[in-house]
């Protein structure tokens, strides 16, 4: 379950840097990137308390 | 040791169960990954989205800002390893208790209270930063942005952003802050990558990818400048001086295994003040160059990022702001309570909460984010300098070490000389000639420290002949 919550988690952190990045070099429409970032903002904060230590 | 705990050390949270009064046990110890995860995330908060744009709005030029935050943050780091870390690891003891055994009970309470009142104004700067996202989410036009040069509240409805706001952070504070600080802890990494994203998608706007050019003023470099490239080093270097220099670190520092955990806090000022403050100065780049903004006017940050990158972005500027500012309210009640401690501390907390939300309603602390922080450090460091003379250069002198501890004083009156004669005249040289206030957290600190040497080296000869005599 923390393997499976880890890599969602890295994948939406994925999802909120790459869209911006291919918006750059024009390779994205910003309303296509600002969904993505908003799902992945969610999908980050329901996966990371899984597998982040608060220590 | 969680970001919760941390933070609740540094404003002696849990009386009784965090060593406040004693030296931090062996077993008690953490290892270095604690502080690494604190430092960015406690230094990548909601004001970093003012901070940047404010640089630009001072005519802060590419050098100044690539290469003298670089330097100035670097100087941050080394003060945090190679003096708070030292101290901290060396008396394993908390800020308010070493200055206990130093200045007195009773000063400490003078401490608190202007600990307790600058922490409120800093809450309050993060609570204005969180209501221009808030009015994202309105019709353009409900809440009124307020721009750089706003001092008074923009209407109704921009009193009402901030009241719900600072009211819901108070509440949760009241509460106890540790849901929210595990929130914080998670968000870290995702906050700097939403102000990486807005620099990305601001390059791509402005097709280019020369920062350079970009953060060089378009203006001629003359009146407009308000910030040189010194400026820009003391700033950074000082923004946080009462945690390093002003040892308000010691608190967490304590913990620390070894000193070396000082160098976790350049995770904090390379990604939070270097990184998201350039990423965070690109977007009001954007906004001049494209347009027209009048930088001096500037652009509030809610508006910015919301453009930038839509709904996550604002959900940063909220989740960044609450993060940092509920600590802050907290701290600020511990503060207030330390000074009445029969002050329950849920009331103390209330008391922060509102005069946050009294600060915040004004968009003057958060405008002039760029001259506070320089005076919170001003008013604060002082106090590092009393404890470096202490720790490092006491037996060296010839003066007692904690002399209110072991000549049982509550109020030693060469701390308070010693600390408010350099704060006076430090405000004088600000609020008189207008000396930009980073400036002078270290003037003031190393006079703090002469004095303090001087007088107590009186101090102890007047009580060895008072020994002498019987």
């Amino acid at each position: 379950m923390k393997q499976i919550a880890m890599i969602v988690g890295l994948a939406s952190l994925a999802g909120t840097i790459v869209p911006p990045a291919l918006v750059m070099v024009k390779m994205m429409p910003e309303s296509t990137m600002r969904t993505m970032m908003l799902i992945s903002a969610i999908t980050w904060f329901v996966t990371a308390p899984v597998w982040m230590k608060a220590e | 040791m969680t970001t919760a705990e941390v933070s609740a050390d540094a404003g002696e949270a849990k009386a009784g169960s965090e060593y406040e009064r004693e030296r931090v046990p062996e077993k008690a110890l953490k290892g270095p990954t604690a502080f690494w995860g604190m430092y960015a995330g406690e230094h990548t908060a909601g004001t970093e989205f003012m901070i940047g744009p404010l640089f630009v709005a001072w005519g802060a030029d590419a050098a100044s800002l690539i290469f003298g935050l670089l330097i100035g943050n670097l100087l941050a780091v080394l003060t945090w390893r190679y003096l708070t870390a030292v101290i901290a690891c060396d008396n394993r003891l908390t800020l308010y208790y070493t200055m206990e055994r130093i200045a007195g009970r009773h000063l400490v309470t003078l401490y608190n209270l202007a600990n307790g009142l600058l922490f409120c104004f800093l809450a309050g700067a993060m609570i204005t930063v969180s209501a221009t996202a808030v009015g994202q989410f309105f019709p353009e036009g409900t809440v009124k942005m307020p721009t750089f040069e706003s001092t008074m509240p923009t209407g109704v409805a921009w009193i009402i952003a901030c009241v719900a706001i600072g009211g819901a952070m108070t509440v949760v504070a009241m509460r106890g802050y540790s849901v929210v600080a595990k929130v914080g802890h998670f968000a870290a990494p995702w906050m700097f990558l939403v102000f990486v994203a807005c620099a990305l998608v601001t390059l791509g706007r402005l097709e280019t990818t020369d920062i350079w050019a970009l953060l060089t003023p378009t203006t001629e470099p003359a009146a407009d400048k308000k910030i040189s490239f010194l400026g820009v080093v003391c700033f950074s270097w000082f923004c946080n001086a009462a945690m390093h220099l002003g040892m308000a670190d010691l608190s967490v520092l304590r913990f620390a295994k070894k000193p070396s955990a000082g160098w976790a806090s350049s995770a904090g000022m390379f990604l939070g003040h270097y990184v998201a403050w350039i990423c965070a100065a690109l977007l009001l780049v954007y906004w001049v160059r494209v347009h027209d903004v009048d930088p001096s006017q500037g652009k509030d940050p809610g508006t910015m990022v919301n453009d930038a990158v839509g709904w996550a972005g604002l959900a940063c500027v909220v989740i960044a702001g609450w993060t940092t500012a509920n600590p802050t309210i907290y701290r600020a009640g511990l503060a207030f309570q330390g000074m009445v401690p029969s002050m329950p501390r849920q009331a103390a907390t209330l008391l922060a909460g509102t005069v946050c939300i009294a600060a915040g309603i004004f968009p003057a602390f958060a405008m002039n984010l760029l001259s506070f922080v320089g005076i919170y450090g001003t008013v604060l460091a002082p106090v590092g300098a009393i404890i470096i003379v202490d720790h490092f250069f006491a037996e060296r002198l010839g003066i007692r070490r904690s002399p209110a501890a072991s000549l049982g004083m509550n109020f030693n009156g060469v701390v308070v000389l010693s600390w408010l004669l350099p704060v006076g005249v430090a405000m004088g040289l600000h609020y008189s000639l207008g000396v930009f206030a980073s400036y002078l957290p270290l003037p003031s600190a190393v006079a703090c420290g002469v004095l303090y040497a001087v007088l107590s080296k009186m101090q102890s000869a007047a009580a060895d002949r008072r020994l002498a005599a019987g």
